[in-house]
């Protein structure tokens, strides 16, 4: 026993894992979602449970605490969020569907039972395809089958006591609408599941229908792991998607380990549950102890019957989904790179951005077209990637400024123009940069009494005096070098340039220079200066 | 071990039971009645009883007709491995529940009704389409504070018998949720 312990602590400890061919991996994932829908799913109470984390019991209506008497209204918001998901993840909406009690007793489910969908959920055989090239698993494609999709309320939240032996319960969460979705054991990878739980995330989000976020546990994954069509086991109490992969991982090992030693027949032949505590996983219950739930049709609601006009109306307002807009994004005439792309395409978390993909991605795209109308066949198509995503977004992120007020003033056309100035030469890129984070610092000042009104840089590079000098005296160039090289007094770095020991402190040098002259002389030629007069030769 | 537990203790025996013949019997049925307008409808309706209980309970007679024989009685028991003794306790148990549940089956209900329409509010709806279900969230989607919709509009905990900071209290929980 002493010697299996520690032999689980080495492959808890142990960062990567190894697929071995003559042990077959496979997985099932059941993910629970929290629908972001303005009220809970069976009373009109607020659905905002991180929110008020510091006033428990705040929002809840007298059905989320089962008053005896209070009854379920289904809300018809979860129904929309429900059929958008379903049709971006190809499923069949079921014409007739239905809501069911599943009992169990505990601390923050007064009811005694949740309310889900057991007998016929809301929509089934639906799949996600997941690529080699978007998705970066090592096969060029897989798809992965979904089995069904149901509707059912969150619990309340335990937090527990041990010391004091209590629990303290929150029913903020409860009633909170939740999608559970269960693939098809068909992942032979931990890669794949990643790629899935990334791709299923920016869905959520595309669809504005949840935060998607597993920190906050608006996100909830469990898995079923089996090696060789042994009894699965399913792992659960896996708060991110490190833990996922971490969990799959040790248990894969765990089972291989058995496999080997020839025990599966008594270890690997029932189901069990296991939780995982950050190194192993360990035994929750088995086959033997499973809970009977007692299923039942709640009588209370009456059944959901979905019309075919419903879904093909919710089907036809369904924004691109991110698979089509990060292939749209990688191909000409954007030619992003992927993780680019992806900023543009997705958010990498739903909760708290100064900024959303659907403000985002439109701001670029017409930004970047009616510079490429203007600027021709001077058009550098890094440009705007580079200046949206870079230094816009970099400026919004440093001035806590959120990119809805920053679109006010700054349009797709006068952000066009401010880079077809530069493309012209008429600002260099370092003024530039100042001019925009002086824009922005400016708006931010200016809080509540911004001018609806698009900035004009031509005027402003004017009253700033950044224009770039066309004609540049030679001769006071050389001065300004020199005097700057004086200045600096670092024998040893100069000599190093010269020598082309440090080739990069030259950036140095013209930094200096791109300063005293305000950003408005090309760093280009202040190099090519510097470089004359230190005679360096490389 | 009651009677109603021997009863499923073998498939065997159950067919046994479902052979026996049950007086079917229906007489009682269910009426919604009329509309009540006003407190005065709602006091009068509780005023007078439109059901006595006693008719949901099974009479002597009707244990006494179900009540199955020792013969039966002794089968069960040896099926079950139970040892065969008070065998007219059971005999009695048994005649009661059967009886219960051919009350039960006696209840007159509409045999053309979908079992998933067994609801306790709308039974047949329509399929929802997307102007309704749009126009269902523009018009239902009005807080009720008559059932405590609008947050912090009332004590939720105020009548529990303990609380600590806003949270409802359970003692001794030890085992944590794996449902």
């Amino acid at each position: 026993m002493l010697r299996y312990r520690s032999a689980l602590k080495v492959w808890g400890s142990r960062k990567y894992s190894v697929l071995l061919p003559e042990f077959k991996l496979k997985c099932g994932l059941e993910i629970h979602t929290q629908l972001c829908t303005k009220n809970k799913l069976f009373s009109l109470s607020t659905n905002d449970a991180f929110a008020a984390a510091d006033k428990p019991n705040y929002h809840a209506s007298y059905f989320d605490v089962s008053l005896p008497g209070s009854q379920p209204k289904l809300n018809y918001e979860a129904i929309l969020f429900a059929t958008k998901l379903a049709v971006a993840l190809n499923c069949q909406v079921s014409p007739v569907s239905q809501f069911d009690r599943k009992h169990y007793f505990y601390g923050d489910q007064p009811l005694g039972y949740q309310i889900t969908q057991h007998f016929a959920p809301f929509a089934k055989n639906g799949y996600l395809e997941l690529s080699k090239d978007l998705d970066g698993i090592d096969q060029e494609h897989r798809k992965i089958e979904i089995m069904q999709l149901q509707i059912e309320q969150d619990t309340g939240k335990s937090i527990y006591r041990d010391n004091e032996k209590l629990s303290l319960i929150d029913l903020n969460r409860s009633n909170v609408p939740l999608i559970e979705m269960v693939t098809h054991p068909q992942f032979t990878d931990w890669k794949e599941v990643r790629a899935f739980i990334k791709k299923y995330q920016a869905l959520l989000r595309s669809l504005g229908i949840s935060t998607g976020d597993l920190e906050t546990g608006a996100m909830r994954v469990d898995v079923n792991v089996s090696v060789n069509d042994n009894a699965r086991v399913e792992l659960k109490n896996l708060p991110n998607t490190s833990s996922i992969l971490k969990a799959i991982q040790f248990e894969y090992d765990r089972h291989v380990h058995i496999i080997k030693e020839g025990n599966q027949h008594k270890l690997l032949a029932q189901t069990e549950t296991r939780s995982w505590n950050g190194y192993s996983t360990a035994r929750l219950r088995g086959k033997e102890t499973s809970i009977d739930y007692r299923y039942m049709p709640d009588p209370e609601i009456p059944v959901v019957k979905v019309s075919q006009e419903l879904i093909s109306t919710v089907a036809q307002s369904i924004p691109a989904l991110p698979d089509a807009i990060l292939r749209k994004l990688i191909s000409q005439p954007f030619n992003l790179s992927l993780k680019d792309a992806k900023i543009l395409a997705f958010a990498s978390n739903g909760h708290g951005e100064l900024y959303s993909q659907a403000e985002l991605l439109p701001f670029y795209i017409k930004t970047f077209e009616n510079y490429q109308e203007k600027a021709g066949k001077r058009v550098e198509t890094k440009l705007p990637t580079s200046w949206i995503i870079h230094e816009l977004l970099g400026n919004i992120n440093k001035l806590s400024l959120p990119f809805s007020d920053v679109i006010k003033v700054l349009t797709p056309t006068s952000f066009s123009e401010f880079l077809i100035l530069m493309t012209e030469g008429k600002i260099s890129r370092p003024s530039a940069k100042l001019l925009l984070f002086h824009i922005l610092k400016d708006l931010q000042q200016r809080q509540d009494k911004v001018p609806h009104q698009s900035i004009d840089f031509q005027s402003l590079i004017k009253e700033y005096g950044l224009n770039e000098l066309k004609n540049v005296d030679q001769e006071e160039l050389d001065e300004l070098c020199s005097s700057i090289i004086k200045e600096v007094d670092n024998p040893a770095l100069i000599e190093a340039i010269k020598t082309g020991q440090k080739r990069n402190s030259i950036k140095f040098l013209v930094g200096q220079g791109m300063r005293l002259s305000q950003g408005r002389i090309k760093p280009q030629l202040f190099e090519k200066t510097f470089k004359k007069l230190l005679r360096v030769d490389w | 071990m009651t009677a109603f537990k021997l009863m499923r203790a073998s498939r065997k025996g159950f067919q046994m039971i479902r052979s026996f013949k049950i007086d079917s019997v229906r007489l009682f049925s269910i009426k919604v009645g009329p509309k009540l307008d006003n407190l005065e409808d709602v006091k009068n309706s509780f005023a007078y009883p439109t059901w006595d209980i006693k008719q949901y309970i099974a009479s002597g007679e009707d244990i006494e007709r179900q009540k199955p024989s020792e013969e039966v009685i002794t089968k069960l028991l040896k099926l079950s491995g139970l040892p065969l003794q008070n065998l007219d306790e059971f005999r009695e148990k048994l005649g009661e529940q059967l009886a219960f549940l051919n009350k039960l089956h006696g209840v007159e209900v509409e045999e053309d009704v979908d079992a998933s329409h067994a609801r306790l509010v709308e039974r047949c709806t329509e399929p929802i389409g997307f102007g309704s279900l749009v126009q269902k969230l523009e018009v239902e989607q009005k807080k009720d504070v008559n059932l405590g919709e609008i947050s912090g509009s009332w004590n939720c905990v105020g009548n529990a018998d303990i609380e600590k900071d806003g949270f409802f209290v359970l003692r001794n929980e030890s085992a944590k949720n794996s449902g």
